[in-house]
C-alpha cells in the first residue's frame, strides 16, 4: 500500500539520470531498431541522446525511412489494388481488394510531395500542358 | 597467491587475488604501470565505487576469472541480449539502483565482460515497451511538450493490419 501512495520513496537514488551519456548510449545499442524508436520517444534527454551517438542516428534514421517506403508502397502501388476510403477529415482507410487486407493510414504521414508515375504518351496523348493545371491521373483519387 | 588490497570509497578494505583484480583492465594497467611488490601491503584505492558495489563485482570476478577474454564487437551491427548466462542472470537480480552502480562501477574499472552483461540486462527491461511504460519503469518525466508529443506520435505509429 506504502508502494501505491509513494512509489517514488522506494526508488533508489542511482537511475538513469547518473548515468553519464556515453553509458546510456552504449545500452541503447543493444536495443533492436523498434525499442529504439520508443526510446527515441520517451522524453526530450533521451531523443538528445539517440540524435547524438552516430550509429544510433543512423540506425533511427533507416528504420523510419523503411517504415515510410513501406507506406508508400501499400499505398502508392496500383498493382496491389488498393482502394482508399477517406471516412473523416484525418484518416483514410486503404482496402486491399486482393487479400481483402484492411489497412489504416494516417493522412498526414503521407509523404508530402510524390512523384506521381508518368504515363505513356499513347495514352496521355503527348506532355500535359500546365496551362489548365489539371492532373487527369488515375492516382489522383489516392490523394485525398 | 600473490594479493591486493581494495580500498572502497567507505573505507572498507578487501584482500583480492591478483589474478582476479586483473579482470579490471584499470587495475591491471596501474599494477603493470607501477610495479608490483610482493612483500609491500600496498592498498589500492577506488574512490568511485562503495563497498557493497564492490563486493558485487568482486563476486563477479571471482566466478569469472577463468572465462576467455571477449571478442572484439562490430559496433553497427545489432547486438544479442538473450545470451546472459543463468549465473549472471541470478547475479543481476537486483534493485535498479544497485544495477546501475554496478554499471558505472564496471565502466571505472574498465571491465568489459561485466559491463557487457549490465548493459544486456538493461536493455532487456527496456525492450518491447511502449514509451510509456518505459517512463514508468525508470521513473522518467515526460519534458514533450503536448504538440511534440503528437508530432512523435504520429510519426511512430502507422498502418495497423487488422
Amino acid at each position: 500500500m506504502y508502494f501505491q501512495l509513494f512509489p517514488f520513496a522506494f526508488i533508489n537514488q542511482a537511475s538513469f539520470h547518473l548515468l553519464p551519456v556515453e553509458l546510456i548510449a552504449l545500452i541503447f545499442r543493444y536495443l533492436d531498431d523498434d525499442s529504439l524508436l520508443n526510446v527515441f520517444s520517451t522524453s526530450r534527454r533521451w531523443a538528445a541522446i539517440c540524435r547524438g551517438d552516430p550509429i544510433l542516428r543512423n540506425r533511427i534514421r533507416n528504420r523510419v525511412r523503411e517504415i515510410q517506403k513501406e507506406r508508400r508502397r501499400v499505398v502508392l502501388n496500383p498493382s496491389i489494388g488498393v482502394e482508399v476510403i477517406r471516412t473523416e477529415p484525418t484518416m483514410m482507410f486503404a482496402t486491399n481488394n486482393i487479400s481483402n487486407k484492411r489497412v489504416t493510414v494516417k493522412r498526414d504521414i503521407l509523404p508530402r510531395n510524390v512523384r506521381l508515375p508518368k504515363l505513356n504518351k499513347e495514352v496521355s496523348g503527348g506532355p500535359i500542358r500546365s496551362k489548365t493545371n489539371v492532373r487527369k491521373l488515375p492516382y489522383r483519387k489516392l490523394r485525398l | 597467491m600473490p594479493q591486493i588490497k581494495l580500498q572502497s570509497s567507505d573505507g572498507e578494505t578487501f584482500a583480492v587475488d591478483v589474478e582476479i583484480a586483473k579482470c579490471s583492465v584499470t587495475i591491471k594497467t596501474m599494477l603493470e604501470d607501477l610495479g608490483m611488490d610482493e612483500e609491500e601491503e600496498e592498498v589500492v584505492p577506488l574512490p568511485n565505487v562503495n563497498s557493497a558495489i564492490l563486493k558485487k563485482v568482486i563476486q563477479w570476478a571471482t566466478y569469472h576469472k577463468d572465462d576467455p577474454p571477449p571478442p572484439e564487437d562490430d559496433e553497427n551491427k545489432e547486438k544479442r541480449t538473450d545470451d546472459i548466462s543463468s549465473w549472471d542472470a541470478d547475479f543481476l537480480k537486483v534493485d535498479q539502483g544497485t544495477l546501475f552502480e554496478l554499471i558505472l562501477a564496471a565502466n571505472y574499472l574498465d571491465i568489459k565482460g561485466l559491463l557487457d552483461v549490465t548493459c544486456k540486462t538493461v536493455a532487456n527491461m527496456i525492450k518491447g515497451k511502449a514509451p510509456e511504460e518505459i517512463r514508468k519503469t525508470f521513473n522518467i518525466k515526460n519534458d514533450f511538450t503536448a504538440s511534440e508529443e503528437e508530432q512523435v506520435r504520429k510519426e511512430n505509429e502507422w498502418c495497423e493490419e487488422k
